[in-house]
């Protein structure tokens, strides 16, 4: 609940931001033309009050003890948040986003596959671990080598050369 | 008449050419299938297979391709809510809760079905129409697109009606994200920041996969009980087998308006798939007598942007062959594919050699029957995958969504984006704002900005004030745009009214 009117809040802010900053980045328009900063504007000029209609609506429907009571258990749920699976869920997805071209493809859909296998449940490590392989050759196979699509294979070169070597072993088509 | 059916027939049936169809037909519906691999990419990756074709026997190739890869793209839409392409965006409203409810099955039949009516209606219509709609379509100027697509617009209202507000504010959110990049009629970078990542505008497909496979992927994250994907009833056996002769005739109206929309929004440049199949949902959803089982898994959500994506693929090719004028990415795959061979495009073609239309025709008429029966058993193999348990399938789904999203442009930045996007699309769905209302913000943006500001620029007028009323003046645009506002109105006046009622009662 007190995470609604943060980010309801964040939301309002940042469009008044932005109302202000494309009106002063972007060259003056011609009287009579549509300019680049009025469009954004006018989405602006329907988004804030939307925004402030939300928030009043939010205040409306919720008692004040219980936003009070959201707030101050909102740290605590933070907390909860970061011991619970959806957490690790989101770390994994961002580390592998961010690993994926340096790393390549093949070992972060690897390594991927096992580590949010094992959040979701699986415990059986050569089960885990054979489909995790095979899932990965399946993919690199029907998207790199029949559909022709570009999948990165590293930037460091060990792991790149690694990456060449186990395609080599899996024949073109 | 008859000379130009049975010179396309014979084209399509020749033995060889019959068999290169139905591959056509296998590859279009599964690389359709594929998260991140659109209808054009699709095109595009079918065009190595006709280097050794004339260009008769290629174009003829490559619109099976189209057609099933339009198609395909529902399929994943149904089963995981992953659009295979953006046309089928609107298809997962319906389809995904028919999933989860074990109604897969049915809901892909009744994709196909629709899809293939939408597809082989566009297809007559091409061959009767083709030059006289082509007339009508350039006659719309930016203001009518923008109408057009502002139309599309006009379903965020109605989205989810208990939640108009909301909804609202994650359509414009959607719009001001089409705002990042280069501004598209001036070239200067507008809300970038200072940043060059921003310079080239944020990336729809990777948008669009975060917000919806890997949000799926992280909600199904936080239910430690279940993991079975959705959909996998133990009691039922999952086929996609095709829904009744009942069930069919009570969306025939559906199929017939959608297929009509789906044709004309397809022969307009620059419109096409995407647009069709938003705007025949809103329309349908307007029209229907219960338009609050939209979204709740119902067959007309489904039976709607199907044949709509699907009729809007022979309207693009409207324009490509009569005036050799792309309606859209794939038709200038599809033109660049013909130019390769030789061949003038423009307003003779058709005069000198009508064997080009003749041949798109019988291919789209019998791809669009082939492609039901391939899609079936397409769509079993994507049902199986269904029964993989979820610790396997959860993963694999962001793997796929992450390659979609890389082969966009080969870069790492789209993935970071679509993890992103995946994250904030959770935080979406937690403070009940609405993903799909996003998108649709995000997909017409672009669309209905440089058309409304093409139409200022061509509107004449010595103040904004004077070229908007000429832009309005416009008798289409006038129309579209007054449907629109009613369009948008309806719902929250209906609203209101139905407070005021209970307050009286």
């Amino acid at each position: 609940m007190a995470l609604e009117l943060i980010i309801n809040l964040l939301l309002l802010a940042t469009s008044l931001f932005c109302y202000w900053y494309v009106g002063v980045t972007m060259p003056s328009s011609a009287v009579n033309e549509l300019g680049a900063e009025q469009w954004p504007q006018a989405l602006l000029i329907v988004l804030i009050p939307a925004l402030c209609w939300n928030i009043y609506k939010y205040f409306k429907k919720n008692k004040k003890e219980d936003i009070t009571a959201a707030f101050k258990d909102f740290i605590p749920s933070i907390g909860r948040l970061v011991k619970s699976k959806l957490f690790a869920g989101m770390v994994l997805v961002v580390i592998m986003a961010l690993m994926y071209e340096p790393i390549g493809f093949m070992l972060t859909c690897l390594l991927f596959l096992i580590a949010y296998g094992y959040l979701l449940g699986q415990r059986k490590w050569p089960a885990l671990i054979g489909t995790s392989i095979i899932i990965t050759i399946v993919l690199y196979i029907g998207f790199a080598v029949l559909l022709g699509v570009m999948l990165p294979r590293g930037q460091v070169s060990f792991l790149r050369n690694l990456a060449l070597f186990i395609e080599s072993l899996i024949p073109r088509f | 008449m008859i000379d130009l059916l049975t010179s396309g027939l014979a084209v399509v049936f020749a033995p060889k050419m019959f068999i290169l169809i139905i591959f056509a037909v296998f590859l279009g519906t599964l690389f359709g299938a594929l998260p991140g691999v659109s209808a054009t990419m699709a095109v595009t990756l079918g065009i190595p297979f006709t280097y050794k074709m004339d260009a008769v026997n290629a174009i003829a190739f490559l619109v099976a391709i189209y057609c099933a890869s339009i198609t395909g793209g529902g399929m994943t839409a149904i089963l995981f809510k992953i659009p295979g392409v953006p046309s089928s965006a609107p298809t997962t409203y319906d389809g995904y809760p028919m999933a989860q409810r074990g109604e897969a099955g049915k809901a892909l039949g009744m994709q196909l079905l629709c899809s293939a009516i939408g597809g082989i209606f566009a297809a007559i219509c091409m061959l009767l129409l083709s030059p006289q709609l082509t007339q009508a379509a350039l006659s719309f100027g930016p203001s009518e697109l923008f109408a057009i697509s502002f139309m599309g617009l006009s379903i965020l209202t109605s989205l989810e009606t208990d939640n108009i507000c909301r909804t609202l504010i994650s359509g414009l959110i959607g719009l001001m994200l089409a705002c990042v990049g280069l501004d598209p009629l001036l070239g200067v970078p507008r809300l970038t920041f200072g940043t060059r990542l921003l310079t080239s505008g944020i990336e729809m497909i990777p948008v669009m996969i975060g917000f919806f496979a890997v949000t799926e992927v992280l909600k199904q994250t936080n239910k430690p009980s279940k993991l079975q994907a959705v959909g996998d009833s133990k009691n039922e056996q999952m086929t996609a087998k095709m829904p009744t002769l009942k069930e069919v005739l009570s969306v025939k109206w559906i199929i017939a308006r959608c297929s009509v929309l789906g044709t004309v929004i397809g022969i307009l440049p620059g419109a096409g798939a995407t647009i069709a199949s938003f705007l025949c949902y809103s329309t349908e959803q307007k029209l229907s007598k219960t338009p609050e089982k939209f979204g709740t898994g119902c067959l007309e959500g489904i039976a709607a942007p199907e044949t709509g994506n699907n009729a809007a693929t022979g309207g693009a090719m409207v324009p490509l062959l009569s005036l050799g004028i792309p309606g859209g990415n794939a038709a200038a795959i599809m033109m660049s594919a013909l130019v390769l061979k030789g061949v003038t495009m423009g307003p003779l073609l058709l005069i000198n050699q009508p064997q080009f239309l003749s041949a798109t025709f019988a291919s789209m008429f019998v791809s669009n029957i082939i492609m039901v029966f391939a899609a079936i058993v397409i769509a079993k193999i994507f049902v199986q995958i269904l029964k993989i348990p979820y610790s396997v399938l959860g993963p694999t789904i962001i793997m796929m969504a992450t390659i979609g999203a890389y082969a966009t442009k080969n870069t790492s930045v789209d993935v970071i984006l679509m993890a992103i996007s995946g994250l904030i699309g959770f935080i979406f769905v937690t403070c009940k704002f609405n993903s799909s209302a996003m998108i649709l913000g995000l997909v017409l943006g672009i669309i209905c900005e440089s058309n409304l500001r093409r139409a200022y620029t061509i509107a004449d007028g010595a103040t904004l004030m004077e070229a908007t009323v000429n832009i309005v003046t416009r008798p289409m645009t006038g129309i579209i745009l007054l449907i629109c506002l009613v369009v948008l109105l309806n719902p929250v006046i209906k609203q209101m009214l139905d407070k005021k009622k209970q307050g009286t009662a």
